[in-house]
This record gives C-alpha cells, sequence and structure tokens, in this order.
C-alpha cells in the first residue's frame, strides 16, 4: 500500500462555491486505472480521512476520459466564517493524499 | 455561418497580455468580446464592503485596452461580475471608471449596466411564499433571521438580461453578480446557437487562458492572453489566443472541472446541459467539442447569495523566538487569555479571541543579526497570530492589544527571557482589518421571472472633446 500523494500526477483543492469544496485528482493513465480499480476512493475511506460524516459527501466522480478523479465535500464552515482559515479552499487536500491505495 | 468571441479574461482586472490582443484581432474575425471579471472564491468580504479583489489601475487598464478594440471592430463588449463582488457599489465604480477612460480616449458607446442586488424584504417576501430551498438539499433551510441579518444580497444572474441588453443595441454591457457563463451565453443565443452548445462553449470560454496551455518550449507569456471561442451550428472550437499556447484536451478539461462539484452538468437558472456525452477532439493548436445535451428547468431558478457581517477584526502576529516559550505555548495563550477576560471591561460575549500557532520548532537564531536584506525568505521559525472578531472596532482592537500586553509580560516558571515573550515585528503591533463577513445565503429562488431580479440602466456614453484616440497597432 502506499500513499495516494505518490500515486497522483496533481491535485487541485478549491472552492465549489461558498459552501461547498473539490478536490480534482490528475493521474497518467495507466496509475488512474489502477487506483480506480483498487476501489479505495470510496465515500467510507474519504469520510475517515476527513473526520467526517458520509453524508457530507457530495459526489465522487471517475472522470475516465481524463483520468482524473472529482471528489466533492460540503465545507465545515462557509467561507469567511470566523473559523475559516483558508477562504480560496487551496490547501484541504492533505487527509485525502494520506489515503493508501 | 460561424461566430467568434474572444473570452478576453477569466477576471477582468488581472492584466490582460496586451501583445495577445493585438495579435489575435489580427489572427481572427472577432465578433464580441466578453470577460466574467468576478467570482466568490475571494470570499465574503468583497460583496459586503464593496471593496475591489484586483488592483483598480489594473481593471481600468484591461478595460481600456478592450473599450478601445471594440471600439475599432465595432463589436460588442460585455463583461459579467464586474470588480470580483459584482455589487451595486462595483458596478458603480466600474462605470466611473469607463467614463473616465471614454473621456480620455475620446470613445462614444451605448453602455448598459445590470445590477443584481436583492432587497431584503424581497426575499423576506418569497421566503413567505414558499419559493426557496436548498441546493440539492445540502446545508441549512433559509430563515427569516438570516435574510434579516444579511447586509448584501444578490441574484445570479442567467444570461438573460444581457440578451435584453445586447437586443437593445447595448454595445458596452456590465453586469453585476452573474452565472460565470452568462455574457457569453447570450451572445450565442443572440446569434441562433442551440442552449446546449451556447452553455458549453461559454463554460469553456468563461475561464479564458485557464483551457489553453503553453506549447512545449515556449516560455510562458506575461498577463492573461484570454481565449478565443468560433461558434458552429452543431459544434465549437476553442483556439489560443496567442500563438504560445495551444488548446489542448487536458487543459479544456481541467477547466470544465474547475470549482464544480459536478464534473457533468452546466447550471443556468432556465435548465441545464448534460456533458457527459461530449465528444472532444485535438486539431493543431485548436479543440472541437459538441455533444452536450440541454434540459430546461420546469421552474426557473436562480440562485441567491448572501453575505453577513460577523463583526470587526483586528490580527496581531508575533514570532516567538524562546524555547521556553515556545514549550509552554499552549498554556501561557490559555493563562494570559484568562488574564483578558478578568480586566478587561468588554463583556466576553463580546468578542472571539483565537491564536493560531505557525511551526512548532523556534528558530534561536532569528534574531536582527541573522537577517540578510537580500534574502527574499526570512526564516523566523515559529509565530502566531492572534486574531480577533469583536462586535466594534474599538472592542476588537482593545482586546488584542490587551492580550498582547499581557502575553509579553506573563511570567511562568522555566521563564528566563524577561525582556518580553515574543518578537512584535510592526510598529502597529495591532493589525486592524476592518469589518469581516460570512457567507449566509446560498438557496435557489424558484419560480420568478428574471426581470423581477435585474436592474437595468442604459446610457450614452461620450467622450468627445477628450484628447485624441490612443493609436492601436
Amino acid at each position: 500500500m502506499v500513499e495516494l500523494k505518490h500515486k497522483v500526477h496533481s491535485v487541485k483543492s478549491k472552492n465549489a462555491g461558498p459552501y461547498r469544496l473539490t478536490f480534482d485528482l490528475f493521474f497518467e493513465a495507466d496509475t488512474y486505472e489502477e487506483v480506480k480499480n483498487s476501489g479505495r476512493i470510496n465515500r467510507e475511506t474519504i469520510a475517515e480521512a476527513y473526520g467526517i460524516t458520509k453524508e457530507r459527501i457530495i459526489g465522487i466522480y471517475f472522470v475516465d476520459f481524463i483520468n482524473a478523479i472529482k471528489i466533492a465535500v460540503e465545507r465545515p464552515v462557509p467561507q469567511g466564517h470566523p473559523d475559516d482559515t483558508d477562504i480560496f479552499g487551496m490547501n484541504q487536500h492533505g487527509p485525502l493524499l494520506t489515503l493508501e491505495i | 455561418m460561424s461566430f467568434t468571441i474572444c473570452g478576453a479574461s477569466a477576471q477582468l482586472g488581472y492584466g490582460i497580455s496586451e501583445p495577445s490582443l493585438h495579435w489575435l484581432t489580427d489572427e481572427y474575425e472577432i465578433d464580441a468580446f466578453a470577460a466574467d471579471a468576478g467570482s466568490n472564491d475571494p470570499g465574503p468580504y468583497y460583496y459586503g464592503s464593496g471593496e475591489f479583489f484586483a488592483s483598480v489601475d489594473t481593471i481600468k487598464r484591461d478595460f481600456r485596452l478592450l473599450l478601445i478594440k471594440r471600439d475599432r471592430l465595432d463589436v460588442p463588449l460585455v463583461v459579467a461580475n464586474v470588480a470580483t463582488g459584482g455589487t451595486k457599489k462595483h458596478l458603480d465604480k466600474v462605470s466611473d471608471l469607463i467614463h473616465e477612460i471614454a473621456e480620455e480616449e475620446g470613445l462614444e458607446f451605448k453602455l448598459s449596466k445590470i445590477y443584481s442586488d436583492v432587497e431584503k424584504s424581497y426575499v423576506s417576501n418569497q421566503l413567505t411564499e414558499d419559493r426557496i430551498r436548498k441546493i440539492n438539499g445540502v446545508g441549512t433551510d433559509l430563515t427569516e433571521e438570516t435574510v434579516a441579518n444579511a447586509s448584501t444580497i444578490v441574484s445570479c444572474m442567467g444570461y438573460e438580461p444581457y440578451l435584453d441588453a445586447l437586443e437593445n443595441g447595448s454595445e458596452v454591457i456590465i453586469g453585476g453578480r452573474s452565472i460565470d457563463i452568462a455574457p457569453y451565453t447570450a451572445l450565442a443565443i443572440k446569434e441562433g446557437y442551440s442552449d446546449a452548445n451556447a452553455m458549453h462553449f461559454a463554460k469553456l470560454l468563461e475561464c479564458a487562458g485557464s483551457a489553453s496551455e503553453p506549447k512545449p518550449n515556449h516560455e510562458n507569456i506575461i498577463g492573461s492572453a484570454g481565449l478565443i471561442g468560433i461558434l458552429h451550428d452543431e459544434y465549437f472550437e476553442i483556439a489560443p489566443a496567442s500563438p504560445k499556447e495551444r488548446c489542448s484536451l487536458t487543459a479544456a478539461a481541467n477547466q470544465t472541472l474547475h470549482e464544480k462539484a459536478d464534473p457533468y452538468t452546466i447550471y443556468a437558472p432556465h435548465g441545464k446541459v448534460d456533458i457527459s456525452n461530449a465528444q472532444y477532439e485535438e486539431l493543431g493548436d485548436r479543440l472541437r467539442i459538441s455533444g452536450g445535451e440541454f434540459t430546461p428547468n420546469d421552474t426557473y431558478s436562480i440562485l441567491l447569495e448572501g453575505v453577513e457581517q460577523i463583526g470587526h477584526r483586528t490580527i496581531a502576529p508575533f514570532y516567538i523566538a524562546d524555547s521556553f516559550v515556545a514549550a509552554n505555548l499552549e498554556h501561557l495563550v490559555a493563562e494570559t487569555y484568562s488574564n483578558v477576560t478578568e480586566l478587561s471591561e468588554h463583556p466576553e460575549e463580546t468578542y472571539r479571541l483565537v491564536v493560531r500557532k505557525m511551526g512548532s520548532t523556534p528558530n534561536t537564531n532569528a534574531s536582527l543579526f541573522a537577517i540578510d536584506e537580500s534574502d527574499l525568505v526570512q526564516d523566523m521559525g515559529m509565530g502566531v497570530i492572534v486574531d480577533v472578531i469583536a462586535d466594534t472596532e474599538s472592542i476588537s482592537t482593545d482586546i488584542c492589544s490587551l492580550f498582547k500586553s499581557k502575553f509579553k509580560s506573563l511570567d511562568f516558571e522555566d521563564r528566563i527571557a524577561i525582556g518580553g515573550n515574543m518578537m512584535i515585528p510592526y510598529s502597529q503591533s495591532e493589525i486592524v482589518m476592518g469589518e469581516a463577513y460570512t457567507f449566509s445565503i446560498y438557496h435557489l429562488l424558484e419560480g420568478v421571472q428574471y426581470t423581477e431580479l435585474a436592474n437595468h440602466q442604459t446610457e450614452s456614453v461620450s467622450g468627445a472633446g477628450a484628447k485624441k484616440p490612443a493609436e492601436v497597432q
């Protein structure tokens, strides 16, 4: 098992509106197949990585034609909330990249 | 018949590349210029305060380039989400800039301003009429209280008000908060292209240069080159705005995923486009795209965005270079806070203080003697930012200042550095940030006419009597 951070080509962490975060994981073609087929990117593993309930995960998409996986989750707090330390949501991918594949 | 639009920028005010702009008007026959000039991404402060996120000078520069170009080619310029926030304050300031440019450059045109600010009373009524929904069931239902506490509410306009303005002969259109595809969709629909084609096309164009990438072995151009979009009946193409770029599948696909929760659907108040069966074909430097499928909405559904002021914020950054302070930091902060609440005349409910620590190892050599002024990065080891949000600016500053004084001199068992417990980097040790806002409304309003939410004002702008127009290459 290897951490996801060693499998991705790049990851884009951003807001999708003020109440959601979205992570786009980009892979090389063969690595994408491996990661997708491993079944290790799912609601359970993501919920555990972020310490949230599965209901907070809005969607997981395997976008085959560009070897990318998109994950959307509810933002723990809306943009601008006193506890918001990342207005643009650019650096929220850390826990996701620790997933073991 | 094809129709060519130059997507001039993903964020007007970030600096359009002037050489690219001149190149592309030679290379393509441009039928219109459009740009998205804002987003909710920079956060609620810009909605609430009316401040600009991008530099005013660069916004004016970018507008000047485009206003001159569109005048020369006699084609429309349509810009949405002006100055990031897209509220009335933003629209009015940008309108002033446009008038200045017209004066300075001797330009004349019919200007349309489309406001999307919404009155709280209107939203309240709609709430009573049960027309407001959570998006896909996510989040909390909108309440009367949240509406009452909002400082600014805007609607994310669809293409319709822009189409109206184009059909009324407006040559320059600036709009407030809108869906990012609005200006491009309006231009495409006016020319008779299908909703599917128009909206899919718009999605690629609105982020402009993000859908293209530098060709191998070309150095990066300075500034945004934008993107060219060419509409045909059954498909569209995107083409680079600079000879140094190409539109690859990866860049374009990256863009359709960008900042969206769903990679396959493009939403607008009047309907949605499913792009899961879209076809993409690389043709030289261009990308040909088709295959989006449009479904109209049963009910017109427009997004409302609102922000609420949560208080006034003051922060104070300090560096910690003493290892005994560093080892005891958590308890020192707790004790300081407890002193502050005891000493301050302000009730604890009127403020909220949080200390955020960065770095876990103090750089005990981070002294004034270690700094080389030619260093771009100076390693300070460990730091904290004291963050106070309070009901008023003076409370936030008082609390922050009191915290600083108490923390500085707080004694503790292992203490040896009795001069003070931290480095204060600035002479103004507390930094007043101003009003703090949070997003509070992000809900769909269903079943109303778009005309209830878009407020048009049209005027003739004339720069007659100004100096000679600038020469364009």
